[in-house]
């Protein structure tokens, strides 16, 4: 049974959706990237990429991760920010730190095509 | 074998085959996503027939009262109709009934009803005969004042002095034909539970559809405490909405009002910042509702203050209204 199921599935979503997206926009470091985003939207790649994270089915590739993120200039703190509220919101769901640990792992995969690096 | 209609095209699919699939087959795709629903990207307007619960796991109820449905976790079950959820594309006739000024430049139209709708939801009107050729083929969209109950459909539109659709409804005589599109619109009544809190924020004639969640709610009887803010540059921009006092009257309802600018009846509103208002008012809004309408910066802005005051995602309602 992968994390995701564990979880709760794609309905458990919505709740980490809800968790996370308010983490990032109540912090002074990065919400400004989320200024004039459409919030429906938003809220829907930050639940694709949880899905991916936790193991659970989705089609996220690094090409659409680098497209997504080009231009805007990402540094590590910014990096470091996101993979913050997404610890803590885990943790919120009750998520223990050893598999913490191991989706964080999962989202560091990714930095290079975010920082476009 | 099941009959499949999408967007008009109509062609054989085996049970249990999926929806996304065969679309795609056919070029008829609306959009791939994540393909393992969740993240909406190819959500299609089922009209017809037997929906599968995974296909809308995870939709917010105003969705599903769409028939919205995840293409990509849809096996067919049986005969389906579905098509694009674009903004509906049909025109419907209608007529002009009555015509009367409410206050200063807000105009109460009135105009037979060819469909019904929810309360909250808007319509596109468009101009027909008399109409100048610069408003040929342009459609306008007006919130609805009525009840879906009542007999007729009812709009208070704001008449600019160089605006042309609402200059042309403004002296429509009646009788005269219009075509109407809808209905449209998120902010229609959907409390998870008769005593949720709801929030009803509104600017200008945003009201309207406001007026209406509010009275849908007492209709069905919620009990929770229905707080209605209304907002306004000037206090011109305030205007008295017909059957609001049936709704100030209710005792879980709270009305306010607050405008930008101090003016001469300075003593029936509040002066101030509408944002500020709101969030005095709610500072924990974690497991509460809120609908919202008017301009899109106001829109997206209190959008985003509600959710940081602790509203979910899918408890938040909101329609833009550009300025005509």
């Amino acid at each position: 049974m992968s994390l995701f199921e564990r979880i709760g599935g794609a309905p458990a979503m919505d709740a980490a959706v809800n968790i996370f997206y308010r983490k990032v926009l109540a912090d002074e470091r990065i919400s400004h990237f989320f200024e004039t985003v459409d919030m429906e939207r938003q809220a829907a790649k930050q639940k694709a990429f949880l899905t991916m994270v936790l193991g659970g089915p989705n089609h996220y590739s690094g090409l659409d991760m680098r497209k997504a993120h080009a231009g805007m200039n990402l540094s590590q703190v910014h990096f470091d920010a996101v993979l913050e509220h997404l610890a803590a919101t885990l943790s919120q769901l009750g998520v223990v730190a050893e598999d913490i640990a191991q989706i964080a792992a999962v989202a560091e995969s990714v930095k290079a095509d975010v920082l476009n690096q | 074998m099941a009959q499949v209609e999408f967007n008009r095209q109509i062609f054989e699919l085996e049970e249990g085959a999926n929806l996304l699939s065969a679309l795609e087959e056919r070029g008829l795709n609306p959009h791939r996503g994540c393909g393992a629903g969740v993240c909406q990207g190819c959500l299609v307007q089922v009209l017809e027939g037997t929906i599968p619960p995974r296909a809308q796991e995870g939709l917010s109820s105003q969705q599903t009262a769409q028939g919205l449905v995840m293409a990509c976790m849809c096996s067919v079950a049986g005969p389906l109709r579905a098509q694009t959820p674009s903004q509906p594309s049909v025109r419907y006739a209608s007529e002009v009934l009555r015509q009367r000024w409410l206050k200063g430049d807000i105009l109460q139209l009135c105009v037979s009803k060819p469909f019904d709708y929810q309360p909250g939801q808007f319509v596109r009107i468009f101009a027909t005969e008399g109409a100048g050729a610069e408003l040929h083929g342009v459609g306008r969209c007006y919130s609805l004042a009525s009840l879906p109950q009542e007999a007729h459909l009812e709009f208070h539109i704001r008449v600019l002095p160089n605006g042309q659709m609402s200059q042309y409804l403004a002296h429509i005589p009646l009788g005269s034909p219009l075509l109407l599109q809808g209905p449209m619109g998120r902010c229609f009544y959907q409390a998870r539970s008769l005593a949720q809190p709801l929030l009803l924020a509104a600017i200008g004639t945003g009201m309207a559809p406001m007026l209406g969640v509010a009275r849908a709610a007492l209709k069905a009887g919620h009990t929770g405490p229905i707080y209605c803010v209304m907002g306004a540059k000037e206090e011109t921009g305030l205007y008295p909405l017909p059957g609001l006092h049936q709704i100030a009257a209710a005792p879980n309802v709270r009305i306010f009002y607050i405008v930008q600018q101090a003016g001469l009846y300075s003593d029936t509103y509040e002066v101030g910042d509408i944002y500020r208002k709101i969030h005095a008012l709610l500072p924990d809004m974690r497991g509460q509702q809120a609908y919202i309408c008017g301009a899109p910066s106001f829109v997206q802005k209190l959008k985003k203050q509600c959710f940081l005051a602790g509203a979910n995602l899918t408890d938040i309602f909101a329609d833009a209204f550009l300025p005509s």
